[in-house]
């Protein structure tokens, strides 16, 4: 009867784990809608560099409205050369009840588990490590924010990125055509990330001084064009005048997202050991 | 136990050394911490009562190289800069009681037993330790561990060092008699990473990321003298995130039409008997595997389940042995991810359907395991109808779905009559070996095949009950079905073409061995020559040689490895105590 007993837990025990369900990493199974690369013998000009932060929040945060404000001081101090994003997720960043909205997507959550969000607010400059930092993100720190932003600036994007956006208000589609011409080769194999961005959005905030009813999100990303971690840009590693012209479209968008305050970043990263942004771009909806 | 405890605790410290302080100057200082609890333990009077014991082995080779580049000996770092290789392990062993305990220094210098000759290894450290100590029925066993699940089909931990293959399970084993019948086993860590160990990032413990558990049970019964040996084994392995988030990008980069969410663990079981009854023996096992990660032949990923038959029949009886093996393979390689390939991260084993072959030219081509997809069988006999003639027959098989990997049939005889000084032993093997599959290598036109035709003769002569000399003179003849059987087959090279060798070995038993040998390239004109001698006294063995040999695969019990050519000085030690 002990044998029956301790075979019986061995053969539950076997037949227990393979049930068990488990969350896989995200795979892209849908190729944007053109998908076109070829090699140009003429290499353009390089664009001016343009950082892009990625500033990880969450409503329940409490420290995290000095983050977004960094963020934005950051923006208009280096305007037209740096970009924000408001990525929520994590543990503060369930809805109050009386939230109208949900800023969390399966993509937010992947890029705080992708990037090894530990605390919030945190934010990256770029995705390369700053000396002195224990990670590839900066926890807190806010007065060092724009001298991380500003370093990234002294560096000469090897990708040159274009946006192109239309908007059917009837489908409530949006179509990106993003456009990248290297103008150097590279070894490394890169990925392209396009994110769909909404700002002043009036929605509950935890703050140091309380909670905010009617707080103001600027830059929160809404979803994505592509999966979390990218698509990848060509097959081989890019050399200089390889010219990657991929379209992607975001569906029947939710009727509460404004469109006015809407527009599309997208950004050239390396998708190794490194995971560094090359170049990125913004562009609004409706013009 | 409390010295069990300082011992982990040494390697604890050592290890959290590592962290902050040089890893060679803190292996040397774990290695010899580690030397010196050893020499403690018999001082230390853990139980007087019972005298401890000290046992161990060495194990040394070198190499010197010297270019010769008509035969490929040239252009790599061996003959560019290194021109001398080493590798060793010594292993010590303490037992006293119920506690057993032991730890092995590897050392490899410029060693070109991992990459098969391409490039150099180097690595000094600590290869292996573990503690084990038995408690009643129960025995526990923490460190590197070498083990297996019934035949291994899920789960082996092992070490093979000719091919750099040492992969142990560097965490915990738990062993439980049950009674005198059943015993339960259970273990868990992760598997070591050799690479690692050779790489310039290299800790004290060097593991591959994914986690490995698994339980096991084997029982044996005897009812009415028929023997039962029964198992059953479960294995699971976690692949980690960081190693997920690389096969996540590789399956992104795939067509959309082949891309799939890979899974995190893998759960593998196999169900097993052996039976004895009178002079026969049956053993079956089914192993299984839920869906995982694996790479086809084009080198993209792809997701399946698995399974794996296996089953063996035996008859013996005085002057007569016969067995008829069969195995079945579906997508059944399981490795630590797939990311690794080779002879790396190899969590099972699958033993190839095939002569395990000594002579030079009847092994030079041999079946390696296809754990994707292989059909094989093999049927050997033995028969001895009167003292002194004993006859070996063997036919072996093993195809995919598509086509034939690989077939042998051999036959040798052998006479050794009694009192008389000669033994001669001569013999025939034919083998159709698909070089486009098994070494990736397609033959001009559609061909796939080296078919060959080898004849061979081993003669041994005792001049004095000390003093004998040995001589093997072989023949592989390739292109058999065209040359010898009128196959209109387009001419074209096999491979490296035909081969003639011939040895002859003079031994002075128990202590002096020397040959001479020639490996002859009848369409490449080149001679592969060997010059060996060897002293032998006790358990001591030193040997030492000149030799050139040819490219090819380097195979060990179906795992197998490209090896490159050779030409050079090679030495050998080993020891036992």
């Amino acid at each position: 009867m002990k044998y029956l007993a301790i075979f019986s837990v061995l053969i539950s025990t076997f037949l227990l784990f393979p049930s068990c369900e488990e969350v896989g990493p995200t795979i892209e199974f849908e190729a944007p809608l053109v998908d076109t690369s070829f090699i140009s013998t003429v290499i353009p000009p390089k664009q001016s560099k343009v950082v892009v932060i990625e500033d990880f929040s969450g409503v329940q945060c409490v420290n995290c409205p000095i983050g977004n404000e960094t963020v934005s001081a950051i923006l208009e101090a280096l305007p037209g050369q740096a970009i924000g994003l408001t990525v929520h997720g994590g543990d503060l960043a369930v809805p109050y009840p009386n939230s109208t909205e949900d800023f969390v997507s399966d993509e937010t959550q992947e890029l705080n588990t992708f990037m090894g969000i530990v605390g919030w607010p945190a934010a990256t400059f770029d995705r390369v490590p700053f000396d002195g930092q224990e990670f590839l993100f900066v926890l807190g720190q806010f007065s060092n924010w724009q001298a991380f932003a500003e370093s990234r600036l002294t560096e000469q994007p090897i990708v040159n990125i274009d946006l192109k956006n239309t908007w059917d208000e009837e489908s409530r589609t949006v179509t990106t055509e993003v456009t990248s011409v290297y103008t150097e080769g590279d070894p490394d194999p890169h990925k392209l990330s396009v994110f769909l961005v909404e700002s002043h959005i009036i929605d509950p905030q935890l703050a140091p001084e309380g909670k905010i009813d009617d707080y103001e999100h600027n830059h929160v990303v809404r979803d994505m064009f592509t999966i979390a971690t990218g698509t990848a840009l060509s097959a081989d590693a890019p050399v200089a005048g390889l010219t990657v012209a991929k379209t992607f479209q975001l569906e029947n968008i939710p009727t509460d997202y404004d469109m006015n305050n809407s527009y599309v970043v997208a950004m050239v990263h390396r998708s190794g050991e490194s995971r560094e942004v090359l170049q990125g771009v913004e562009k609004s909806i409706i013009d | 136990m409390r010295l069990i405890t300082s011992l982990l605790s040494l390697v604890s410290y050592e290890n959290n050394l590592l962290m902050h302080h040089n890893t060679r100057v803190t292996s040397v200082l774990a290695a010899i911490s580690l030397l010196c609890l050893l020499l403690y333990l018999p001082l230390s009077g853990q139980d007087q009562s019972s005298p401890g014991r000290f046992s161990g082995d060495i194990q040394f080779n070198g190499r010197v190289f010297a270019t010769d580049s008509a035969i490929g000996a040239a252009n790599t770092p061996f003959y560019d800069w290194a021109k001398s290789s080493s590798e060793s392990w010594l292993q010590l062993n303490y037992s006293q009681n119920s506690l057993e305990m032991g730890v092995r220094f590897d050392m490899y210098n410029n060693s070109d037993i991992f990459s098969g000759g391409v490039t150099e290894a180097n690595g000094i450290g600590i290869g292996r330790w573990f503690v084990k100590k038995r408690v009643d029925n129960f025995t526990f066993e923490g460190g590197y561990i070498y083990d297996q699940f019934g035949s291994g089909s899920i789960l082996r931990a092992y070490e093979a060092r000719a091919l750099g293959i040492d992969n142990p399970i560097v965490g915990v084993k738990g062993t439980y008699d049950l009674n005198e019948h059943i015993r339960l086993k259970g273990i868990a860590g992760k598997q070591k990473d050799v690479r690692s160990f050779i790489s310039k990032n290299r800790q004290f413990i060097n593991t591959y990321s994914p986690y490995i558990k698994g339980l096991n049970a084997e029982g044996n019964w005897s009812v009415n003298k028929i023997n039962f040996s029964p198992g059953l084994s479960f294995m699971n392995r976690t692949i980690d995130e960081e190693t997920m988030a690389t096969i996540a990008t590789e399956i992104n980069g795939q067509g959309i039409d082949t891309r799939f969410v890979p899974k995190y663990n893998l759960y593998a079981y196999s169900f097993y008997n052996t039976v004895n009854f009178k002079n026969w023996s049956l053993f079956l096992e089914y192993a299984g595997k839920s869906e995982d990660v694996l790479r086809d032949y084009d080198n993209s990923l792809y997701n399946s389940t698995g399974n794996m038959m296996y089953g063996t029949l035996s008859y013996s009886q005085k002057g007569f042995g016969i067995s008829l093996a069969v195995k079945k393979l579906n997508d059944f390689d399981i490795r630590t991810s797939p990311l690794e390939q080779l002879t790396s991260g190899l969590v099972n084993f699958l033993p190839p359907q095939m002569r395990q072959n000594s002579l030079r030219l009847v092994s030079r081509y041999n079946h390696a395991t296809q754990p994707l997809d292989e059909l094989s069988y093999m049927l050997d006999v033995v028969y001895t109808p009167k003292k002194g003639i004993t006859m070996t027959g063997t036919y072996a098989n093993a195809e995919n779905e598509d086509e034939l990997l690989f077939r042998e049939i051999y036959f040798d005889i052998e006479f050794k009559r009694p009192k008389k000084k000669w033994k001669i032993m001569m013999g025939l093997q034919l083998v159709d070996y698909n070089i486009a599959v098994l070494q990736a290598k397609p033959l001009e036109g559609d061909d796939r095949f080296v078919d060959t035709f080898t004849p061979f003769t081993e003669f041994t002569y005792k001049f004095t009950r000390r003093k004998s000399m040995r001589v093997e003179l072989q023949y592989l003849l390739t292109e058999r079905d065209r040359v010898l059987l009128g196959s209109d087959k387009e001419e074209h090279l096999q491979d490296l073409g035909d081969w003639a060798y011939a040895l002859v070995e003079f031994n002075f038993a128990p202590k002096y061995s020397i040959s001479i040998s020639d490996m002859y390239a009848i369409d490449g004109s080149e001679h592969y020559y060997d010059l060996s001698a060897s002293y032998t006294k006790g358990a001591n063995r030193f040997s030492i040689g000149w030799a050139k040999q040819v490219e090819g695969i380097i195979c060990t019990g179906g795992i197998c490895r490209p090896e490159s050519a050779f030409s050079g000085l090679k030495m050998g030690i080993s020891s036992t105590f």
